[in-house]
């Protein structure tokens, strides 16, 4: 039984292998992949949009006409319709960037994100520039949960209103995702973030994740970080770090240094698996894009990435 | 074109391995799979649903009808630049300016000079039109000034700090630096004075400690002008245009750097 499995599977692989000249595997027909006993994970992502409702103006140097959120929500509307298990995160930085933010306080960022059916996001450091009150007025409008395990808002009014963690199904494979924050002590105003206690991200992200892998039995662990890709010289716990140091995450989706990702890069944990450390650079000017290849039976997971670019 | 099918076919190849392997790994692992960035420019978002727009058009019109002001002209490109740059030296040496236009009418001493910090340019100057929207984009933050009266040990520390940063956005002020330290002082012309305490106009957000300032959170004596940074630079631009002149950014050699 298993040798034949073995044996359609080779067949079903040669077929997209001599297809593959005119099919990219993202774009391998869903109804292909189920008869095959594979279920393919879609995750979309962005990081720093940074208020940028509008595409950048033409006369700007570098981003000219690039970005804008009508445009991202077409694509994702366009990438919703092809595919079946569409998941759509945000590694925060949502806030502060433009006048949108400085007149309307994050409001219609919120409530576009939910028009786009964000499934969750984490906050950022400039999340807390409208003060925690500021973002707590702003909650209302978010249709998904925002992910924050390593602050601690007990004596604040954000306390409540965040989780550790949330964990999606589709079609039986559970995705567990959680949310990490930089600290906030000497980047953000004290008054912004009042009592806010930030706890070591290493730490929590090892407790969580490991928490979402064996009682949760999450298939794939995602962490959404503001932590920032990589400091070199410094021991600052970056995304590069908690990459190596951690043990069940599967892909963390990154933020804060603006860094733009041709390419998600892999790391090797503890436990000598692959993490990719995806990042978009900022302003909505890319929609990052990671599909997850899941075989039921024996677990197995491939991936297929790709950065589209929104000018 | 044949050079990618062969590529291709050899993934799928690589693909049979892996699942073969896999069938007696661990609970799942992650393979490595060629990636692929995919542009889409105007042509391939040419469309994009009215009712998308429907959302945002309210808030953009309004928003619009303020924002699209035209505050000065500018006749070049200004951005950053380390050890000086013009994005630095026309933001500092405009909050110098309007502070101290400030003090007198507030009949307050003047500052003496004038610090900022780079990451809080969030955005360079385009060549021609500046519009009030592009100076919310260059300043974003609601930081307001400060005066802070500073002795030699605090100015120390200070300095020390450019020298680490390899320069930030400095106004009335002029020093040289090295890899460890600076020399050859002066403000506003005149050699630095040890024994003085000296007025120096920041913001907010670097006098509660911000970006690595935590030293000024010592600084005992602090006085808010109330005048918000961003408002700074729009009286700046804005009486620059009033003077029919138009915005030009020089490289004057304030932070240097020596051997």
């Amino acid at each position: 039984m298993e040798e034949f499995q073995k044996y359609n599977r080779r067949n079903f692989i040669k077929q997209i292998g001599l297809a593959g000249g005119a099919l990219a595997l993202t774009s391998i027909p869903n109804d292909l992949l189920a008869a095959a006993g594979q279920t393919k994970i879609t995750i979309l992502h962005t990081n720093d949009t940074h208020s940028r409702i509008d595409p950048f103006p033409a006369s700007d140097p570098k981003f000219g006409g690039m970005g804008g959120v009508a445009r991202r929500m077409q694509l994702i509307n366009k990438i919703r319709s092809e595919e079946k298990n569409v998941l759509l995160f945000d590694s925060g930085d949502i806030f502060q960037g433009t006048p949108y933010f400085n007149y309307y306080g994050g409001e219609l960022e919120i409530k576009l994100m939910s028009a786009m059916k964000y499934d969750a996001a984490t906050m950022g450091n400039h999340d807390f520039d409208g003060g925690i009150n500021g973002f707590a007025k702003q909650l209302p409008h978010a249709k998904f949960p925002f992910l924050c395990s390593n602050y601690d808002f007990s004596k604040t009014v954000l306390a409540g209103k965040t989780q550790y963690y949330t964990i999606i199904e589709k079609e039986n494979i559970r995705i567990g995702v959680f949310g990490l924050g930089i600290e906030l002590q000497g980047l953000v105003d004290e008054k912004c973030f009042e009592k806010t206690m930030h706890k070591n991200p290493l730490d929590t992200a090892n407790v969580i994740a490991k928490n979402l892998k064996d009682n949760e039995k999450c298939d794939i662990i995602i962490c959404l970080s503001h932590l920032g890709y990589r400091y070199d010289g410094s021991r600052k716990v970056s995304d590069a770090v908690l990459a190596e140091q951690s043990d069940n995450i599967d892909l963390i989706l990154g933020g804060h240094t603006h860094t733009f990702l041709d390419d998600p890069v892999a790391f090797k944990n503890l436990k000598g698996n692959k993490v990719l450390v995806a990042q978009t650079g900022f302003g909505g000017i890319r929609l990052g894009r990671i599909d997850f290849l899941i075989e039921k039976k024996s677990g197995k997971i491939s991936h297929k990435n790709s950065t589209v670019k929104i000018s | 074109m044949k050079t990618l099918l062969k590529k291709r076919f050899s993934i799928g190849i690589t693909g049979i391995f892996l699942l073969v392997l896999g069938s007696c790994a661990s609970h799942y692992s992650i393979s490595d799979i060629k990636t692929r960035q995919y542009p889409v420019n105007d042509s391939t978002i040419a469309y994009v649903d009215s009712s998308i727009y429907n959302y945002i058009r309210p808030y953009h019109d309004s928003l619009d009808k303020i924002m699209s002001e035209i505050l000065v002209y500018s006749e070049q490109n200004i951005g950053k630049g380390s050890p000086e740059g013009l994005l630095g030296n026309f933001t500092t040496d405009a909050l110098l300016h309007q502070t101290n236009l400030k003090c007198d009418s507030l009949n307050i001493k003047h500052a003496d000079f004038a610090f900022g910090n780079s990451g809080g340019l969030r955005m360079s100057l385009p060549t021609g039109e500046v519009t009030l929207g592009r100076v919310f984009e260059l300043m974003p933050f609601e930081n307001t000034i400060l005066i802070l009266d500073m002795n030699h040990d605090q100015l120390k520390t200070l300095f020390q700090y450019v020298v680490q940063r390899k320069g930030i956005p400095l106004a009335g002020i002029r020093l040289k630096i090295s890899k460890t330290g600076y020399q050859d002082v002066t403000i506003n012309g005149v050699p630095y004075d040890s024994t003085k305490t000296y007025r120096v106009a920041t913001n907010d957000y670097l006098s509660n400690g911000g970006d690595g300032m935590m030293f000024l959170r010592d600084v005992q004596s602090k006085t808010d002008i109330e005048l918000k940074v961003r408002d700074s630079y729009i009286r700046e631009m804005r009486s620059i245009n009033q003077q029919d002149k138009k915005l030009k950014v020089v490289l004057d050699g304030r932070v240097s750097e020596i051997q």
